[in-house]
């Protein structure tokens, strides 16, 4: 009998045992008087009168006469009875953590160990215990298994000693792998960087995720829609460019929308509804590319290089109905003492705000200066209208008609 | 050993449950009640009211009586919720000094989570009385929507109460817990929890005794008690048509129109008609009584509300297709709160998931059941059978610069979750980094202008090493618990230097205030004790002094005129006069001592005139 009493043992008499009938030595009865219920080796050690290892050696022999038996901690973690444990190999488990004084037994701490240690080892699969091959149901199983020793609540109030931040550590790992396992999207693209990780090619196989093959069959039924109906082939493709139209809309890209809105009526050229977008977006394209060809040749003025003509009078083409645009290519006309372009553009700057005074005005002294009486004098008589007190018209006014 | 009870704490109404040999049980208080309102009062001499005592004198003392505290609670005094409060509500709001929401009662001004914890310390009572030992440990239900603020401050109410409340449940979660206990079940539900003041949709997977919340979705601001505004709306509306009177403004008025409607309301559950009958509710120019005198009809009602309870049926459908399910593939639907009681609401939930609602369960005791059932799980079970695995129904994160948000944990992540992300800094040499925790917006949490997104907290991360910018790295590790409850830290991976941000601080209740209430409340259960020791006292010595005095005039027969029997019998006379007296000025000392003689007077005295 050389083993030893571990100090954290419980002791207790066995029951039934008929305490008047036993022939016992002085030191075992003392011993026996001191037991008060159930009571740990270490408080014996305490309160008995014996030193250490005297204590130890009756109590051994009291419990091998079959008096006092041992009893189990009442708070033990276990792992549950039908748990299946992963294979630990010649795994070596750290020596304190199997030692530490806390609550859970001895399978379970190997258990739990070998699961952190090798957390970023082994594979999902690995890891929840289950099959490559696995589908939704062994998963869920799996992970419901797990959970009763993972999660936190399983241990609540417990003394876990440094086991509860590896639990922690573990159930948050537990958990993605089962969110990424759950959904089959997130798990057959897994099983393919594994199999390339691990070189076993079979493992993803020839596995669709379920969103490629929805993608894959909607691909084949429209071309086998397609197939059947040449001009439904010219139809898809005009609401290709239509739907592309749509998103630019979104995007506010005015310019790209009108062109994808044009390209679907060349396929589609009876379609009112591309036309009736196309009209919508058409104004709002032209301005957008006409200040990008204004702002051309601001930069280019700026910078005193040549071909801002060319750009003003771009900008001026492409949105003709702005007073801005064709002013400002009216300007420049008449410094170079081009009337007949200068006229041409100053008209249209009236007509496209026909309550604008400057293009009035300037259209009215291009035609003073263009030799056209009648005309520059209505011009002035209409701004004098909208505003009667302009002085500059009245004098304008007087000057063309001394001028006649 | 150290109880565990479980506390619904609704919007009106409250309920509490324990354990009690492996039955989860409904705890009733003295009168027989399973229910308790949930409304408060301070009476003019100071006394506090909890629960059915309050709500009978909240007619004669409007000013004074707190309902649907619920409401407010972790709110800030900006949140429209509170500012809508602020119109509507006959007891006076304040701003709180951290910028919450206070209640002033008889001058005296009240924090939401010490309200609460008036309700919690009255249940945590029955609670005793009941089970007869002291309860120290609970486990409290909030909506599945509660956000961080919320779920603190309630936990706040909890410490306020003396209670160590070592869970929140979400009530969805918690009652499909009540529903699956003791059965062994592979089954998809979906809980449909119409309360007095939030709705609540979630579906959940039972699988041999794992609980997990596949989606949750609700609304805030909708409840029981927005379809009793409809009905109080509708009555104002007639009232004022007939005779130009608002009520709108005579608080006493609508206390009682409130109360009317409610019940009004409830009985329009299970009969077609009922009237509204408020007799001397005003009176006009000429000072002649004016009453309310309506009939309500089922059919009026469901007109009244039915936008209402489509708006809880998108809400379902929107959870459904989230968690990318069709109302067939639930086995079965749960009715959770009062409210679910209206016909056509259960008609409504039978026609969208095409499955009647299991009616087995008590819609109002359920959700207490099962936080019951979960404390009992957590503290007194050896087994690990049953686990509960719910969701956050809010993503999280931080606010990085240029304010663009960094999601960390995103909605319907199961809790509890760690999450760590790697910042860096945005401007060279940066010495120190401000982190900003945000709670984004619950998808659908719907609501009128309920604030999208809470800044939680925010702290700075300071000596950091002199970089160019993007070379420090600084990782923010986010912790949420099961109880929903965030801890974040910010660590510079270079100095090591880490910060751990302490989000109650955020739930505008300070530590050293919540010290104070604890003591306050301490000192107020204790007196109340004494207060119902008194009573107990007093009525003692007056069923004695009662029957000694009856006695008395046939003592002479009984006694003969020996001097000794003189003395004796002079000696209760002289006791009867101290106890009169005693009685008359209600004099507490006097009483206590006096009840050990009168008892044993009255012993003798029976004894004698027995033989």
């Amino acid at each position: 009998m050389t083993q030893i009493i571990e100090d954290n043992t419980i002791l207790r008499v066995r029951p039934g045992v008929d305490l008047g009938n036993l022939n016992l030595s002085s030191q075992e009865g003392y011993m026996l008087s001191r037991i008060d219920g159930k009571m740990t080796v270490r408080d014996l050690y305490q309160i008995s009168l014996l030193d250490k290892t005297a204590t130890a050696a009756v109590l051994k022999n009291l419990i091998d006469q079959g008096v006092l038996a041992e009893v189990d901690p009442p708070n033990i973690v276990k792992l549950p009875s039908d748990y299946k444990c992963h294979d630990y190999g010649n795994t070596i488990f750290s020596l304190p953590a199997m030692q530490e004084d806390c609550e859970p037994e001895k399978a379970w701490r190997k258990e739990v160990l070998f699961l952190h240690e090798n957390m970023d080892k082994l594979s999902h699969f690995e890891f929840m215990g289950i099959e490559v091959a696995s589908e939704e149901a062994e998963i869920k199983k799996a992970f419901v298994r797990l959970s009763k020793i993972l999660h936190p609540d399983s241990y609540y109030g417990r003394n876990m000693g440094t086991f509860k931040k590896k639990l922690s550590e573990l159930y948050n790992h537990l958990s993605e792998a089962y969110r990424l396992l759950l959904d089959p999207n997130t798990r057959i693209e897994y099983k393919r960087k594994l199999s390339i990780v691990r070189g076993e090619p079979d493992w993803a196989g020839e596995e669709e995720t379920p969103e490629e093959r929805a993608r894959k069959n909607r691909q084949v039924a429209k071309e086998k829609r397609l197939k059947n109906n040449p001009m439904m082939s010219r139809v898809s493709k005009a609401g290709e460019f239509y739907q592309a139209g749509l998103s630019d809309l979104e995007k506010q890209k005015w310019i790209s929308a009108a062109n994808n809105f044009k390209m679907a009526l060349t396929y589609d050229p009876l379609n009112e509804l591309y036309k009736l977008q196309l009209e919508k977006v058409a104004d709002a394209a032209n301005r957008v590319a006409a200040e990008r060809h204004f702002q051309r040749g601001q930069t280019l003025e700026a910078y005193g290089q040549d071909g801002y003509m060319e750009a003003y009078e771009k900008a001026a083409q492409t949105y003709p109905t702005s007073v801005e645009f064709n002013l400002k290519i009216c300007g420049l006309y008449s410094d170079q003492g081009d009337w007949d372009k200068a006229e041409h553009y100053a008209a249209r700057a009236v007509t496209s705000n026909p309550k604008n005074l400057d293009a009035r005005m300037t259209y009215g002294k291009i035609l003073v200066k263009h030799k056209n009486k009648e005309k520059a004098l209505q011009q002035f008589e209409a701004v004098l209208k909208l505003d009667p007190n302009n002085e500059q018209a009245k004098a304008n006014l007087k000057e063309a008609k001394r001028w006649f | 050993m150290a109880r565990v009870i479980g506390i619904d704490l609704g919007t009106t109404n409250t309920c509490v449950a324990y354990v009690e040999d492996g039955v989860p049980t409904i705890i009733s208080n003295k009168a027989g009640y399973k229910i308790t309102p949930s409304v408060i009062a301070i009476t003019p001499s100071g006394k506090r009211l909890v629960g059915h005592a309050a709500k009978r004198q909240a007619l004669t003392n409007p000013s004074n009586t707190v309902f649907a505290a619920k409401r407010l609670i972790g709110r800030s005094w900006d949140s429209p919720s509170v500012q809508a409060a602020l119109i509507s509500s006959p007891f006076d709001l304040v701003e709180g000094p951290n910028k919450d929401v206070r209640v002033k009662l008889h001058g005296k001004i009240y924090s939401i989570p010490e309200i609460q914890a008036m309700i919690l310390s009255e249940m945590r009572r029955i609670a005793e009385e009941y089970i007869k030992e002291p309860v120290e440990k609970a486990v409290v239900t909030v909506p599945a929507y509660f956000k961080d603020a919320q779920r603190q401050a309630t936990k706040d109410a909890g410490r306020i109460a003396g209670l160590d409340v070592i869970r929140i449940v979400n009530e969805p979660t918690a009652a499909a817990l009540a529903y699956g206990y003791g059965k062994s079940m592979h089954k998809k539900i979906a809980v449909y929890d119409l309360g007095g003041g939030t709705f609540d949709i979630s579906v959940l997977e039972i699988n041999e005794g794992v609980y997990e919340v596949l989606t949750s979705n609700g609304d805030t601001f909708l409840g029981g008690e927005d379809f009793d505004s409809r009905i109080m709306e509708w009555v104002l509306d007639e009232f004022y048509q007939e005779h130009g009177i608002d009520l709108r403004e005579d608080k006493m008025a609508i206390q009682r129109l409130k109360d009317a409607a409610e019940s009004a309301k409830i009985s329009l559950s299970t009969v077609q008609e009922t009237e509204i009958n408020l007799p001397f509710i005003a009176t006009d120019d000429k000072k002649q009584p004016l009453h309310i005198q309506k009939k309500i009809s089922r059919e009026d009602l469901e007109g009244m509300v039915e936008d209402l309870i489509e708006r809880t049926v998108d809400i379902c459908a929107r959870a459904l297709r989230d968690a990318n399910m069709k109302p067939e593939d639930l086995d079965s639907v749960l009715l959770v709160g009062g409210q679910t009681r209206m016909p056509l609401i259960q008609a409504r939930v039978t026609d969208f998931f095409q499955n009647a609602p299991y009616k087995t369960l008590n819609p109002d005791e359920a959700v207490s059941l099962g936080a019951a059932i979960q404390g009992n799980m957590l503290l007194e079970s050896q087994e690990q059978s049953t686990l509960l695995l719910d969701l956050t129904p809010y993503n999280l994160g931080i606010m990085v610069a240029s304010g663009y948000f960094k999601e960390i944990i995103p909605k319907d992540s199961p809790i509890p979750i760690s999450k760590s992300h790697m910042f860096t800094t945005e401007s060279d040499f940066q010495e120190k980094v401000r982190v900003v925790v945000v709670q984004g917006g619950a998808k659908g949490s719907g609501g009128e202008g309920e604030e999208d997104s809470a800044v939680l907290g925010e702290f700075i991360l300071e000596d950091l090493k002199r970089a160019p910018r993007g070379e420090t790295k600084i990782k923010v590790f986010f912790e949420l618990d099961s109880n929903g409850v965030l801890k974040v830290s910010a660590r510079d991976m270079d100095t090591s230097k880490q910060q751990t941000i302490s989000l109650s601080a955020y739930s505008y209740l300070t530590e050293k205030e919540i010290r104070g209430m604890i003591e306050d409340s301490r000192g107020y259960t204790l007196e109340q004790e004494a207060d119902e020791r008194m009573q107990e006292v007093r009525f003692n010595v007056e069923k004695m002094f009662q029957s000694i005095s009856d006695m008395l005039p046939r003592l002479d027969s009984y006694f003969n005129s020996s001097e000794e029997n003189k003395q004796a019998l002079d000696k209760i006379r002289n006791l009867v006069d101290r106890a009169t007296e005693a009685l008359e000025k209600d004099d507490r000392e006097r009483m206590v001592e006096l009840e050990e003689y009168l008892k044993r007077t009255e012993e003798i005295l029976r004894a004698a005139m027995m033989s």
